[in-house]
């Protein structure tokens, strides 16, 4: 096979293997914006509001599709979950809703949070 | 020579596919979906940027009466998906109703894993708006 083939086997290969699934992943701000903690501060993903008193700071979505009927699950969105708390200044998250749906092969899930601030962290 | 002709040629149309298939623009005169909700203008403008990240499109521009987003593209085994790119206009029918009219516009490339995405942003705009 002459090299131009190889090479052009190889550009065509990493094309569909990187462009066969998206992450994307924000976050918008409620109120007020805080500001943000380093992308891989330590944020906890709780399945009942704390006790302490809390403001709800940010709505965060992650979206993942992919192709190939390959699905998602929580595990694969909660890195960005995280990352996008951290960026809005969130001290943890709550209120995880997600839901999957698919379109011909692509199969898509999305999952919606709240991040929030505790209220002793408000002041700072 | 030949064969460099043979290579470029390939790679040419693939760059060539990817660009052109950037520029599908929604238009309000083909918003065949609408509705009205009981909410101010600038609520109905944050949930329709709610609306379009719940249904994987980039948001590409955000203005207080306009929204329009981008699904980026997948390549599948089959056809694929994405490359829709999706517009709502947002009229204040008083102080608290607002239209909101959607157009779903299909790129030429890729367009059989395509589809209108219009009632699904409806949709999510009215449970974002419920929340």
């Amino acid at each position: 096979m002459p090299n131009g083939y190889k090479r052009l086997t190889l550009f065509v290969c990493i094309l569909i293997s990187t462009a066969c699934a998206t992450t994307q992943g924000r976050y918008t701000v409620i109120d007020a914006s805080y500001p943000a903690r380093s992308e891989n501060c330590q944020v906890k993903v709780l399945t009942d509001a704390p006790k302490n008193p809390f403001k709800k700071i940010s709505r965060l979505d992650v979206h993942l599709e992919k192709t190939h009927f390959i699905g998602s699950s929580l595990e694969d969105a909660l890195p960005e979950i995280t990352k996008q708390a951290c960026l809005s200044g969130a001290d943890a998250v709550i209120d995880l809703e997600e839901r999957s749906s698919s379109v011909g092969e692509t199969q898509i899930y999305h999952v919606t949070a709240i991040g929030i601030r505790y209220s002793s962290e408000l002041e700072k | 020579m030949k064969q460099n002709s043979v290579i470029k040629l390939p790679l040419l149309m693939i760059i060539a596919v990817l660009g052109s298939g950037c520029a599908s623009t929604p238009d309000v005169s083909d918003a065949a979906s609408q509705a009205v909700f009981p909410h101010p203008i600038a609520k109905v403008q944050k949930a329709s940027v709610a609306a379009l990240a719940v249904t994987g499109f980039d948001i590409n521009k955000q203005e207080s009466a306009y929204v329009e987003g981008f699904r980026p593209r997948k390549v599948g085994l089959l056809v694929g998906s994405g490359g829709e790119t999706a517009g709502i206009w947002l009229t204040a029918k008083g102080v608290d109703k607002t239209e909101v009219k959607v157009d779903t516009a299909k790129s030429f490339v890729g367009i059989a894993g395509q589809q209108s995405w219009n009632e699904e942003i409806i949709s999510e705009i009215g449970k974002a708006l419920a929340k």
